[in-house]
């Protein structure tokens, strides 16, 4: 395992062959390849393994949104050509030229048409078919294994909160009335604390491409504590978009109003039907996961470029691609005039401590009101075993299709087999990677 | 018995006693607020009523919201006792409904107002309270008419209600002229006891002054909480001597009798050896804990409800005073979804025609055994049924009578 901070999976060649005057896809191919794009996000929605993928497309694209908020904010002082220019006159940032590929590498139809021998050409397609396919799972991974860290516990204590709450009072065990309250309060509690925390991380973590990042506490913390008023929008984000989730989550509690107590309806149909209705909901919960997530990296990009211009952020504490990126839009120096609207002011009454007491208080509020929204009030309404507890679509893993018990979802064996496989894979690299360190301090005592 | 229960209802019919029964309504709570008396109900000023020697009934209700799939198929069902064996001893109405009408909610407490008035009505709280069930019948109840046609005491016709619905605790009488708070019911129930014990202790005086004020601001709560008597509600003294036997023999701590519903059957069987009463309904709630998700909670609740009626037959059959003269009925206030597109086809009773389909089942002197009835028939039903068997007028419930039970 290489411990030295890596940019994120991006073609290291510098483009060849632009398809357009400033290096980005033509408007036509873009226009086509843009419904497919989407109906690929829908359908990676429908199972775990899919939403993973999601997740490192997303990862992606917020890696896009940041470098986009950071060349918007120099567009600013005048110095910079368009986006398209600035991300095309670096390797780091080329492969960003369009929105990232589901399956194919970026910006593939170039780099295979820049080879001049056809073997070569042919190395390029074998190598680049499913490059961006293992960017999304591996990103993906890294991602949901990073949030489940933070995410996960509190998601547990609800699941036996709730469990062994309503055993109590079932079994009207006053004398234990108190395990069931206790355990679900501390989750609740661990679960707002830790989503104070995961957004912000995980834009770093998309930003610098490196899983480790997630976990500069001390940066992301800080990067918090100077975004209060951001925070408070993209937490009143996440309550307002789960409401529609919640309305789904409940939508088959109300199908089959019609079937009389002998009613027996084929499995087939069932799922037919269910399949139907989660493709339709996607709508919905791609675009509002993806949205959420590049509102987070905005968020991320907007509050560091400030802390590393007023000096709260050191030049060192950035990744390195993200200090080349700064340094060439000449973004490490606050050249802009500072503008003192309503609006900023209201910002800056956020940074005071009465304003971060306030932002904290309703953060935590709007929190509180999504874990009411898609663990709770939903698990009344359609109780869905595990997965009511252990998944929230927007701000966990965006998977949302649930078959019953009875029908079964064969997506979730192969799911966990490759959780799996990924895990053993990581966990073989990182032995050989200390078996490497060890050797290596060996020879250097010999 | 009429194919179509919801022609022997005319919307008109059903609108005109919609209208009435929201008068008497409005005016019931007032006037009982008004006449500042205390709302004990052992008096009745009619001395024309006589002595009742008709059979006794024990009224099942099978809940909260139980199908029939748990309960009467043989394949599938949960309460063995109820199935097997009772099923043999009496008439089962196996296609009973709960008629679809606009307005009409499947729930438990209008399913309980159902079975208790013969009548499908349209409920709301009495003070309009977010998700609470505390309604007003707004025709007599099954007690009401036992009660002004013959001249049994308060205490003799019961309602045995489960700590878990207290909004369910004072449906005992309706607002209709010329029956109400005089023609009465008691409850028995956990909160029943309760009220009773921290009257005491408030009496005794020997608790810390924290606890009695505690109890003391309960005490005030529970009095709002039934917003009919206004808190002017008064035990008689045989419901006293009833829980002071109680108190007596289990404490009060509360930790040593049967829970849930099975505190249900224990009170129904005390009850039988010490207040001997002409009526009782036993209103089991249990399964209704299936909402929260877990389908074990339906079904223990159904093998709970079963193993009590097996112990409450089995206490009318060893006692001189019941055996051979108890009718039982056993009917769900509701039923529930069927809904093959969630993990727990049953965890909610929204309207859906599944949670209309019920069934009745009676036993007893009287009534033809083994008998299963096809056709259709309706909830309402059952109040004229019994009115009939048991020799009083339910003139305000569903004329139909069930007839195939009466042997």
């Amino acid at each position: 395992m290489d411990l030295a901070p890596q940019p994120p999976s991006l073609p290291s060649e510098v483009p060849a062959l632009a398809t357009a005057h400033d290096g980005r896809p033509a408007l036509w191919r873009r226009t086509l390849f843009a419904p497919v794009k989407f109906l690929f996000g829908l359908l990676m929605v429908q199972s775990p393994l899919g939403a993973v993928f999601l997740t490192g497309w997303t990862a992606r694209l917020m890696q896009r949104v940041v470098l986009w908020t950071w060349w918007r904010n120099a567009r600013r002082s005048g110095n910079v050509k368009s986006f398209a220019a600035f991300l095309a006159e670096d390797q780091r940032t080329n492969g960003h030229l369009h929105w990232p590929n589901w399956f194919l590498a970026q910006r593939f139809s170039s780099q295979v048409a820049a080879e001049p021998l056809l073997s070569q050409k042919m190395k390029r397609i074998v190598a680049g078919l499913f490059r961006s396919l293992w960017d999304n799972g591996r990103l993906g991974c890294q991602m949901f294994l990073n949030a489940s860290l933070v995410l996960l516990p509190s998601m547990l204590l609800m699941w036996v909160a709730w469990f062994s709450g309503w055993q109590v009072s079932f079994n009207k065990q006053y004398e234990h009335f108190v395990v069931g309250g206790s355990v679900g309060l501390i989750g609740i509690a661990l679960f707002v604390a830790g989503m104070f925390y995961v957004p912000m991380a995980l834009a770093r973590q998309a930003s610098t491409g490196d899983w480790r990042s997630f976990y500069a506490f001390r940066l992301v913390r800080g990067l918090v504590r100077r975004a209060w008023f951001g925070n408070l929008l993209l937490a009143g984000g996440y309550a307002a978009a789960s409401l529609p989730i919640l309305i789904m989550m409940t939508g088959p509690t109300f199908f089959g109003q019609s079937h009389s107590s002998t009613t027996e309806l084929s499995p087939a149909v069932v799922e037919r039907n269910l399949r139907l209705y989660y493709l339709a909901c996607a709508l919905w919960v791609f675009p509002a996961f993806v949205v959420l997530r590049c509102a987070a990296a905005c968020l991320y990009g907007r509050t560091l470029l400030k802390s590393v211009q007023t000096g709260s952020v050191g030049e060192d504490d950035l990744a390195e691609n993200e200090w080349h990126t700064l340094h060439r839009l000449g973004l490490l120096a606050d050249t802009t005039p500072a503008k003192r609207s309503i609006w900023t002011q209201l910002i800056l009454w956020f940074g005071t401590k009465a304003g971060r007491i306030t932002a904290g208080f309703l953060v935590a509020g709007l929190w509180f009101l999504v874990v009411g929204q898609i663990n709770y009030a939903a698990t009344f309404f359609n109780y869905r075993f595990a997965f009511s507890w252990i998944n929230q679509p927007l701000t966990f893993l965006p998977w949302f299709m649930h078959l019953p018990a009875h029908i079964g979802n064969q997506w979730v064996p192969v799911s966990v087999a490759f959780f799996v496989f990924f895990a053993a894979w990581r966990i073989q690299r990182a032995v050989k990677w200390v078996r490497a360190k060890k050797s290596a301090i060996a020879r250097l005592n010999a | 018995m009429n194919p179509n229960p919801s022609s022997a209802l005319p919307r008109r019919d059903f609108l005109r006693h919609l209208a009435v029964g929201s008068s008497a309504l409005a005016l019931g709570p007032t006037l009982l607020r008004a006449s500042g008396a205390p709302a004990t109900a052992s008096v009745l000023t009619d001395v024309s009523r006589k002595a009742y020697s008709g059979p006794n009934l024990v009224l099942i209700r099978w809940g909260g919201g139980a199908r029939r799939r748990e309960s009467i198929e043989p394949a599938t069902t949960y309460s063995p006792f109820l199935c097997h064996e009772l099923l043999k001893r009496g008439t089962l109405y196996k296609n009973m409904e709960i008629t679809q009408l606009k307005g009409l909610n499947t729930s438990h407490g209008e399913g309980t107002l159902n079975i208790m008035t013969g009548h499908y009505d349209e409920y709301k709280d009495i003070e309009n309270g977010f998700l609470r069930t505390r309604f007003e019948p707004k025709v007599p109840t099954l007690f009401e008419y036992m009660r002004k046609a013959y001249d049994v005491p308060d205490y003799q016709t019961l309602i045995v209600n489960n700590e878990n619905r207290p909004d369910e605790e004072f449906y005992n009488f309706s607002n209709h002229l010329g029956f109400g708070l005089n023609v009465r019911s008691q409850t028995l129930s956990l909160y029943r006891y309760k009220t009773y014990l921290f009257q005491k202790q408030l009496a005794e005086g020997k608790l810390p002054e924290k606890e009695l004020t505690e109890k003391r601001d309960q005490l005030a709560k529970w009095r709002k909480a039934d917003a009919r008597a206004a808190g002017k509600d008064e035990m008689p003294p045989k419901m006293e001597e009833f829980w002071a036997n109680w108190r007596g023999h289990y404490g009060d701590s509360g930790f040593v009798n049967e829970r849930g519903d099975r505190l249900l059957t224990q009170l129904t069987i005390r009850a039988m050896k010490e207040l001997k009463p002409k009526m009782v309904m036993v209103n089991f709630t249990d399964c209704d804990y299936v909402h929260w998700g877990y389908m074990d909670h339906y079904t223990r609740g159904i093998a709970i409800m079963d193993e009590g009626l097996r112990q409450l037959v089995t206490a009318v059959e060893s006692d001189e005073a019941y055996r051979d003269n108890t009718i039982f009925a056993v009917i769900p206030d509701c039923g529930r979804d069927n809904n093959p597109y969630i993990d727990v086809p049953c965890q909610h009773h929204f309207n859906s025609r599944s949670s209309h389909e019920i069934f009745a089942l009676l036993f007893g002197p009287g009534i033809a055994k083994g008998q299963v009835v096809d056709g259709l028939c309706d909830q309402s039903q059952l109040v004229s049924t019994l009115g009939k068997m048991m020799k009083f007028e339910t003139a305000s419930a569903e004329s139909r009578v069930l007839e195939e039970a009466i042997a």
